[in-house]
């Protein structure tokens, strides 16, 4: 809409933004499983760009491939990467749009912290930053972000919680910060004076014993200092602190329960302290309120992430006036973490295939699904434990859940079949991933057979067990809840749709005539289950 | 045709009449109707002739009744609306008018799953009600559909009425439809209750029905305590109550008890007010209804 | 909604015995709310032909996909090549679904997978009740909300045949009278209709009476040449 100051141009360091709004970088998981650009990638950020956002900041990408955050993450550890990724750079402005490039780096994942890291691997991280920075310049980018916040590398260095160092990468806030001193130092040599670098932080991490506005702000001021050209100012997402449903994974993605805006004012405290422009992010996807924020100077620019998602044309339904088309984020999350498999590629929940027969509604312990006042079914994820008794039983196979480590079922079976030397009759065991008792079952497993553990049983679906004797196993065992870990989990009263799936599969295999064995054990008491007797 | 029904003439005279049912055969073979019917002679007023009962198929009732009728006999024929549209039931209607059988039950019909065809597609194009209708138009030469037959068909119009089923306080108004639908006699459902019946006929009296139709009530004399069971618990429709059941049960000759029970059943219906007459249906016990007949003083 | 069920697995491994390639087609509609007919129903189905064929030895190629719903030839033409690569379609969807497949592509054949029941809705989690015959002229107003043509076993209008007991109908203690249930919505309603005698019914508006066509005048335009 004419008028809007959304829509006028921002000089951030070398680069003019024709406007304030900035797609955030999030992850896509649209790259392949080594890091290359996909037609997927480049047709996801054409999507965004096709209605010209002031900037298109494309998502994490590796700056080496040593420790990878999962998921199918790009990568930029080598020149290989390149000409895929001048593809996107080409192909977002050709869309109409300018285009950034973050760079990170994650040893969260490999279960390290930065205490762990020797003087040797952090000097490497460094150069590692220098050398990726150099290849988004080289690959076409208009701009480059390092990304310092979140569960990545960078951010556990500068947190006071995480960084536990007692050399000069430690110890103080100065030393925490030396790493970004030495990063930004590389990356702006690599690629010069002209060339824009947002750095991105979060100014709360919004944890107990975390950075917040007191160290962050001053993080803000040496940033201006060491001439970084904006600061994209974010929150929370410390997976420590109960993973993707603690409360500061949830400041970082705010959700349905939350305000508008909830972060906007640690941008607002951090402008204060510096000239450079800030940007805020998190649930702005309501046009109004966003221009709001711009209009009270309490951030430079906006940027958003699930709201593109959720719809591509925002910002050009926000430019014609048109807001009555637009297709609102719902702040779900679903999109991110949950109802995909390893490798569906980020979207919105795809309704389309939904269709709506509300047996998930029905059969959730927790009452996850409900109707929302449009008459829509809705997912109140705050609640959801991940059980997947909804995945087990939706009848579109919409709702899923990846395994741990972002695997599929299918994924699973073929590695545990692999497992089993060539020659030996094969036998699969499915059981609950969290069930004590499968970690016995596990140690007494003989060595013909393999264990597929899932979050819960009740995910199993009857064609995972058709599926495992397809592929070469001679018989199946699906183990039921114990008596023990029926005292202690909250699901297993509605546990017994799996034995009824392993009937299902029985009876499909006696009806084609396969004589395989699929079988269903449930475990009375512990103490006296003998491995043979199965 | 000219004669009309000679069951008609003698519940408008005022007999106190009595009618037996005859099961037809599940053969080709129509003597055993003959038989029957020889040994009902002279005991009873007129004589059903099932269709299909139970949805078991048998030979049809139109034949067996035009056999009886060649004996002298009176038939009734039943008409269910299980088995045939309401084409094939007028031309029925028609035919049996035709061979001299003017008395015509309609009845809905036991369920298609009853009997030995329950792969059997039900019709049901009519309802009972609405067949009472449309034979009542054709007793004015007009057919269902509205066109106009050559010449009107007497019909003398009967049909049942279970006062022991659910919901009971809506069987009374039921009759009231059926009546008023057009049928000139009922039969009833067999009576063991006797108290419940009493009470039915009451609220009849009431609504002034047994003046507009003639209402029979149907008997069933039991063989043995556990054929009384059977019935109770496998045939739609029947309630029998436990102390019959027991009384049955306790005799020393079963049968013999059976029959004292249905004359003393007799005897209690034919003080109630608005009774016509009595229906004896004795399936596969046809034997019995002399005895019945005789005990009971109906000769 | 259209209530479906699956056939049982012989039946269908029979019935494609000719056949090499098969696309399994699931419907994303009613079939899939019937849990019979979805995504997880198709590839249960596939895996279960390719099990089959695979134990006796002979070859077989299968795809999954599930359209919006089969019976739109626009929506099926979003798996064209698939259906044209194959040698058979194997449809999870409604008797409607199958005959718009082999109509909508004739050169190909399209085999159901599934047996079309009633016309009812889901009572509970997996337990599905008729309550529509599609007599095509209703007459819930009548009898306020339960229809006798399907849910009484004989179809009656004008009250309960002689066989209702205790509330059940005669074909079975598990059977609600119909009656029963209609005579109860009256009272409730202190609507009283009982005495109304209802004429033989026009079933041609419905099940009997030849296939039928529904014209809306304002939106049908006349045939393309």
């Amino acid at each position: 809409m004419e008028g809007m100051k959304m829509f006028t141009p921002i000089k951030v360091g070398s680069l003019v933004l024709p406007n304030r709004i900035m797609m955030s970088p999030m992850f896509s998981n649209t790259a392949t499983r080594d890091g290359f650009v996909t037609d997927n990638t480049v047709n996801h950020y054409i999507a965004r760009a096709r209605s010209r956002p002031g900037l298109i900041m494309v998502e994490h990408t590796s700056v080496n491939s040593r420790y990878l955050h999962p998921g199918n993450r790009l990568l930029i550890s080598d020149d290989r990467y390149l000409p895929g990724l001048s593809r996107l750079a080409v192909a977002v402005k050709g869309a109409g749009s300018l285009v950034g490039l973050q760079i990170a780096h994650s040893i969260y994942a490999a279960g390290k912290k930065p205490a762990d890291l020797s003087k040797d691997e952090v000097y490497q991280i460094i150069n590692d930053f220098s050398e990726a920075a150099l290849r988004c310049k080289k690959a076409g980018f208009d701009a480059l972000e390092i990304h310092m916040a979140h569960t990545y590398t960078l951010a556990d260095f500068i947190s006071r919680r995480t960084n536990r160092r007692i050399d000069e990468f430690g110890k103080s806030v100065e030393g925490r910060f030396r790493i970004i001193r030495e990063i930004v130092a590389g990356v702006r040599q690599a690629v010069g004076k002209e060339y824009t670098i947002f750095a991105r932080f979060s100014a709360d991490e919004f944890i107990i014993g975390g950075n917040s506005l007191k160290q962050t702000g001053y993080y803000a001021r040496e940033l201006e200092k060491m001439g970084i050209d904006c600061l994209d100012v974010s929150a929370g997402v410390r997976f420590d602190d109960g993973g993707l449903r603690g409360y500061s994974d949830l400041r970082g993605k705010p959700g349905i329960e939350m305000n508008d805006g909830p972060n906007v004012h640690l941008a607002e405290e951090i402008k204060k302290l510096v000239n450079i422009p800030v940007i805020t992010v998190g649930k702005l996807g309501n046009p109004s309120f966003a221009e709001q924020v711009l209009q009270e100077n309490r951030a430079d620019m906006i940027a958003l992430a699930r709201q593109l998602i959720a719809d591509p044309m925002w910002v050009e339904k926000v430019r014609q006036g048109r807001w009555d088309l637009i297709h609102h984020c719902r702040y779900c999350n679903n999109c991110l973490y949950k109802r995909r498999g390893p490798d569906d590629p980020v979207a919105c929940l795809d309704v389309r295939k939904c269709a709506t027969c509300l047996t998930c509604l029905r059969i959730c312990p927790f009452d996850v699904p409900y109707i929302n006042e449009e008459g829509r079914l809705e997912f109140e994820n705050e609640w959801c434990e991940e059980c997947g008794f909804c995945a087990g039983i939706c009848p579109a196979r919409l709702v899923r859940f990846a395994e741990w480590p972002l695997e599929n079922m299918s994924q699973k079976i073929d590695k545990a079949l692999e497992q089993i030397d060539a020659g030996k009759p094969k036998k699969i065991v499915f059981s609950c991933n969290t069930d004590p008792f499968a970690g016995l079952i596990a140690q007494k497993l003989p060595e013909n057979w393999s264990l597929v553990k899932t979050q819960c049983i009740s995910r199993l679906e009857t064609l995972h067990l058709l599926e495992a004797i397809r592929k070469g196993a001679d018989s199946v065992l699906v183990i039921g809840c114990s008596e023990a870990e029926k005292q202690r989990c909250s699901l297993h009263d509605r546990g017994s749709l799996i034995e009824k799936r392993v009937q299902k599969a029985v009876a499909l295999l006696k009806e084609a005539g396969v004589n395989k064995k699929v079988s269903f054990l449930k475990i009375e008491k512990t103490e006296e289950f003998d491995i043979k007797a199965i | 045709m000219q004669n009309g029904s000679k069951f008609e003439k003698l519940l408008n005279f005022g007999k106190f009449v009595v009618t037996a049912e005859l099961g037809p055969p599940k053969s080709a073979d129509l003597s055993i109707i003959r038989r029957h019917g020889e040994c009902l002679k002279g005991y009873v007023d007129a004589i059903n002739v099932t269709d299909n009962q139970t949805a078991v198929v048998r030979a049809s009732s139109l034949a067996c009744a035009v056999e009886l009728k060649s004996m002298g006999l009176e038939p009734i024929v039943q008409v269910t609306c299980r088995d045939r549209n309401r084409i094939a039931l007028q031309s029925d209607m028609l035919g049996a008018v035709g061979l001299g059988i003017h008395n015509i039950l309609c009845l809905s019909g036991d369920h298609e799953k009853f009997g030995n065809e329950p792969g059997a597609k039900g019709v049901y194009d009519l309802d009972s009600i609405q067949l009472l209708g449309v034979a009542s138009g054709m007793k004015e030469g007009r057919l269902c559909g509205g066109d106009k037959l050559d010449g009107p068909a007497d019909i003398f119009l009967g049909a049942v009425e279970n006062p022991f089923a659910d919901p009971l306080n809506y069987r009374i108004l039921r009759l009231r439809k059926k009546v008023e639908a057009g049928a000139r006699f009922i039969q009833t459902q067999c009576v063991f209750d006797i108290e419940l019946f009493e009470k039915w006929m009451e609220g009849i009296r009431k609504l002034g029905l047994h003046e507009r139709t003639k209402i029979l009530a149907g008997l069933t004399p039991v063989k043995s305590a556990r054929a009384a069971c059977y019935m109770k618990e496998k045939v739609p429709g029947i309630v029998i109550p436990d102390k019959i059941i027991e009384r049955v049960a306790r005799a020393k000759d079963q049968k013999e008890e059976g029959i004292n029970i249905c004359v003393e059943t007799i005897e209690r219906l034919r003080e109630i007010e608005g009774i016509a007459g009595i229906h004896i249906m004795a399936i596969a016990w046809e034997g019995v209804v002399p005895t019945l007949v005789e005990r009971a003083g109906l000769m | 909604m259209i209530i479906v069920e699956g056939k049982p697995l012989p039946e269908i491994v029979s019935m494609l015995a000719p056949f090499r390639r098969v696309f399994v087609l699931g419907c994303g509609t009613c079939a899939t709310v019937c849990l019979a007919g979805g995504e997880k129903e198709a590839r249960e189905m596939a895996e279960a032909l390719l099990l089959y064929r695979q134990q006796q030895g002979e070859p077989l190629e299968v795809k999954v996909a599930v359209v919006e719903r089969q019976c739109e030839r626009e929506l099926l033409d979003s798996t064209r090549r698939e259906i044209e690569e194959a040698d058979a379609v194997l449809s999870l969807s409604c008797g409607i679904g199958v005959q718009c497949l082999n109509s909508y592509y004739p050169q190909k054949v399209a085999l159901p997978a599934i047996n079309t029941k009633f016309l009812g809705y889901p009572e509970r989690l997996g337990v599905w009740q008729e309550n529509c015959r599609a007599c095509g002229d209703c007459l819930l107003d009548y009898t306020l909300g339960i229809c006798p043509i399907t849910r009484c076993a004989k179809s009656l209008q004008n009250g309960p045949c002689g066989g209702s007991k205790e509330g059940k109908c005669e074909i079975s203690a598990e059977v609600p009278c119909a009656w029963q249930q209609i005579i109860e919505r009256w009272e409730k309603h202190g609507t009283e209709r009982f005495p109304e005698i209802r004429p033989p019914r026009d079933w041609s508006a419905g099940a009997a009476g030849g296939p039928k066509t529904v014209v809306k005048g304002d939106v049908a335009f006349a045939e393309r040449e």
